[in-house]
């Protein structure tokens, strides 16, 4: 591929992925005037109005397309996708998990409830995409980022709105418009002696741009809120979810590239600011779920492993934050102080080791179960600042704690060496 | 945006001309391998090299394969990555080896590449010191599922000499392949020697 | 994460660039044994899920999958085959799969995935002119599973299992408005492409004993007819 033609290729690629730039709260009243029906005019303003008049528009329950249709085509497709995603080895296959998720994701939905499969993919950040067929995929690490099941809701809800309002047929079909249109000016181009760089829809493909343009976004803001409502959760929680996420990005300063899914959905301060007031206008009672300790339930027996996934990423900025949100929150101290004894461990700079070894001392005294490694975290730390005699200790320790350890052949041998 | 259309132009030029080919080991014959090792495998292997790091292969690394880690130093990858970044990172955060790692360091170390890299549920054993080429060295036994779902299993042997990381891994489906060229891969080891 | 020091696990897209780049032949088939097993009660061959989608190239080039042309040509395929083995004294064992069977057992997940790894080696791997052309596998073809395929033969009364890989897509009137238009300015823009592989294993030793891939601008599937042709290609060089 020659500068020229990659010249045209980016060029065409930053074409197919503008978004509509209009008027941001006009996608919220244009969305609630379809919500209203023939019932009356959307209240304007910064707010967007009642979100209670949005209906469930355009998809029944139980949907599935005309069989000669484009979108039969689709989710010919996507379900090809679904039946690598129900073997492959990053789905979580943890039964008192997905049942949790299936609860949840039913209260949501509603009606929609047999149509909505949420898969669950062990990965570490946070992460949710809705498909058209109904298939949903959240990352495990979105479970260490809500506080409560009214939060882990406002996410499905707001997926689920994406499937209600059809935003990833629309898509495509957006995309087979512009590219369409696009071709003649690739032809035009070849014509003029530049090399044809090859379809600009399928390198476009490749290179992933299907996300959900910025309205697409709104209008499933005000869908999932009125979701979450209606399920009898508290929508007031909607809005703090993706405010983490605005600050866990600031606290990774050095960042390469934002994540897929903060850089697909605008984080704006109006944005936030909207689902903020949106839900205020909703007369929650006070008593609406939040369901602190049913998230906790499900996700404390399975954090220690979560938190792991996120320690290999290795970027100890978000670690931090995120660590840090954790220990606000107060589950299980004894582990969250061992995990930040093993980013200081891990990060090695200055004085971190002796970091670690007091944030695994606090682990030792604080509430809660720190991980059977704990002894082997201080051993090395130990080994490594020369403290000989601690080392061994710990590591005797950690052979008491974990008998079959699969190291601990090497332990025994680290032993007997630091006792010359 | 800009990173997305570069990443792609860079990707496509990778696909297109950045494969280096795989070349024939004799069996039967001591091998240089570069960095002071040398083997001397009992039977044909296919080899491809990428500066410190070297792959072998009987029907494609998908289904089994050798990497050698030639002496790797600080800031070196266990794991050989893409041919070129799309652009100079800020930061690197990527596992990488640290000078004055020890040898259970250097287990996390693999854990941590090996999860990066998409493996699940990565489970490490039969963590023990033993010979590399006759220097004091380690090996450990591990096991892991690919993201497509595919069980792998391996053996890994290494040995830290002076500041730099020497490692041989072997890797096999669970099904069928581990099995079939594991002994190889001993005779292989066991013919290992470092300078 | 994607890298080019282990290609083993690359998507389809990547396939389809070696397979353009190892060039030359539209189809190239390997054949270890030229016959199936003698005994006529030993010549059943199960249809491991044909993966089949057929598309329509819209005039820009993005291709969507028809769903009703996919379920046909999944139809002809499995009645064409059917045919072709009664013509050589063997049976097409059919198997039909639930959604909601779907990775009920493990066992046979994970030798369906080992399969398919192993085709894609032989994709990359075994073709003259392949740029990650293994040198061992040079002038032969060798290739094995193992012996744990006597799982499947046992599960599903066959003694071989055949794979069938295809993706076809053909040009809208736009497209071919477009294609002609171009033309004129002298300029070549693609039309339909056919790629499709398949491969044939003995279920008692889990050897590959025939293996097939096809490159091509031509071929229809959405009829019986054309399903016939396209397969008479596919399946060139089958033990017989």
């Amino acid at each position: 591929m020659n500068k020229t033609a990659a010249t045209i290729f980016c060029l065409a690629a930053v074409l197919l992925t503008a978004g509509c730039a209009g008027d941001e709260f006009g996608f919220y009243k244009k969305g609630l005037k379809q919500g209203q029906g023939t019932a009356g005019k959307a209240k304007a303003g910064r707010d967007g109005g009642d979100a209670s008049a949005y209906r469930m528009a355009d998809l029944a329950p139980s949907h599935k397309p005309d069989a000669k249709s484009d979108e039969a085509g689709i989710w010919l497709q996507v379900e090809n996708v679904e039946r690598r995603v129900k073997t492959a080895g990053n789905r979580m296959r943890l039964a008192s998990l997905n049942a949790y998720i299936e609860k949840v994701t039913c209260r949501v939905a509603g009606t929609y409830c047999k149509d909505i499969r949420v898969y669950t993919m062990r990965a570490p950040g946070f992460n949710a995409a809705m498909y058209p067929n109904g298939m949903m995929h959240i990352r495990s690490g979105l479970l260490l980022r809500v506080e409560n099941e009214a939060q882990l809701a406002a996410v499905i809800a707001h997926e689920a709105g994406h499937y209600l309002r059809q935003h990833g047929l629309q898509r495509l079909r957006d995309i087979r418009e512009k590219t369409n249109s696009l071709l003649f000016f690739q032809i035009a181009l070849a014509g003029a002696g530049v090399p044809v760089v090859g379809d600009i829809a399928m390198l476009a493909t490749l290179a992933g741009l299907s996300a959900f343009s910025r309205n697409m976004e709104r209008e499933a803001d005000g869908y999932g809120l009125l979701l979450l409502s209606r399920a009898g959760y508290d929508p007031g929680e909607a809005w703090k979810v993706w405010q983490y996420l605005v600050k866990e990005k600031k606290a990774d300063k050095d960042a390469e590239t934002p994540s897929f899914f903060v850089a697909s959905h605008p984080q704006s301060k109006e944005r936030l600011d909207t689902l903020r007031d949106l839900a205020a206008k909703m007369q929650t009672p006070s008593t609406a779920d939040k369901g602190r300790e049913r998230l906790a339930k499900v996700v404390l027996p399975i954090r220690a492993g979560l938190i792991r996934d996120e320690l290999h990423l290795r970027n100890f900025g978000p670690f931090e934050f995120l660590m840090d949100g954790l220990i606000e929150r107060g589950d299980n101290l004894a582990e969250l102080y061992f995990f930040k004894g093993e980013m200081h461990r891990l990060r090695n700079k200055k004085d971190d080791a002796q970091k670690s070894l007091e944030f695994y001392a606090k682990a030792r005294k604080a509430e809660g179960t720190p991980p059977p490694e704990i002894h082997r975290s201080m051993g090395l730390v130990h080994q490594k600042l020369g403290h000989g005699k601690d080392a061994r200790a710990a590591f005797r320790a950690y052979l008491a704690d974990n008998p079959d350890a699969g190291d601990r052949a090497m332990i025994k041998h680290l032993i007997g060496k630091l006792g010359q | 945006m800009m990173n997305r259309c570069l990443g792609l132009f860079l990707a496509a030029n990778l696909l297109l001309t950045g494969c280096v080919g795989y070349t024939l080991v004799k069996g039967g014959q001591k091998l240089e391998l570069g960095q002071g090792l040398s083997v001397k495998p009992p039977r044909d292997w296919n080899r491809r090299t990428e500066g410190k790091h070297e792959i072998w292969t009987l029907d494609g690394p998908g289904l089994q394969y050798i990497l050698f880690v030639k002496g790797i130093e600080d800031g070196g990858r266990i794991f050989p990555g893409p041919a070129r970044r799309l652009l100079a990172p800020k930061k690197d955060t990527f596992p990488n080896f640290r000078k004055g790692m020890s040898s259970l360091e250097v287990g996390e170390l693999f854990e941590a590449s090996l999860a990066r890299r998409g493996a699940q549920k990565i489970a490490i054993a039969g963590f023990t010191p033993a010979k590399f080429g006759g220097k004091d060295g380690f090996r450990f036994t591990f096991t892991y599922r690919t993201t497509a779902g595919l069980n792998m299993r391996g053996i890994t042997a290494g040995a830290l000499l002076g500041d730099k990381l020497f490692m041989v891994i072997y890797n096999g489906t669970e099904l069928f392949f581990f099995d079939r060229s594991k002994g190889y891969f001993e005779k292989i080891l066991a013919s290992l020697t470092i300078i | 994460m994607k890298d080019t020091f282990f290609p083993g696990k690359a998507p389809i897209i990547f396939l389809v660039l070696v397979l353009m780049l190892a060039g030359g032949c539209v189809t190239t088939a390997y054949q270890a044994r030229p016959n199936l097993a003698a005994n006529p009660e030993k010549r059943r061959i199960v249809l491991l899920t044909p993966d089949v989608e057929l598309s329509v190239l819209h005039a820009g080039g993005l291709p969507e999958v028809n769903a009703e042309w996919t379920r046909l040509a999944k139809k002809h395929i499995a009645d064409n085959l059917a045919r072709r083995f009664r013509n050589i004294n063997a049976q097409l064992v059919k198997r039909v799969e639930k959604p909601e069977d779907v990775g009920r057992d493990p066992r046979e997940v994970q030798l369906l995935k080992l399969h398919g790894a192993v085709g894609r080696s032989i994709l990359i791997h075994q073709y003259d002119g392949a740029p990650l052309q293994l040198p061992t596998k040079k002038d032969k073809f060798a290739w094995t599973m193992g012996p744990d395929t006597g799982y499947l033969k046992q599960k599903y009364g066959a003694d071989y299992a055949l794979f069938v890989f295809v993706r076809d897509s053909y040009t809208s009137s736009g497209r071919v408005a477009a294609i002609i238009f171009a033309a004129l300015l002298g300029v070549h823009i693609q039309g339909g492409i056919q790629l499709g592989f398949s491969s044939l294993v003995d279920l008692d030793t889990g050897e590959v004993v025939w293996f097939n891939r096809l490159l091509r601008g031509t071929g229809d599937l959405r009829t019986p007819a054309g399903a016939n042709e396209t397969l008479g290609v596919l399946l060139s060089n089958f033990p017989q």
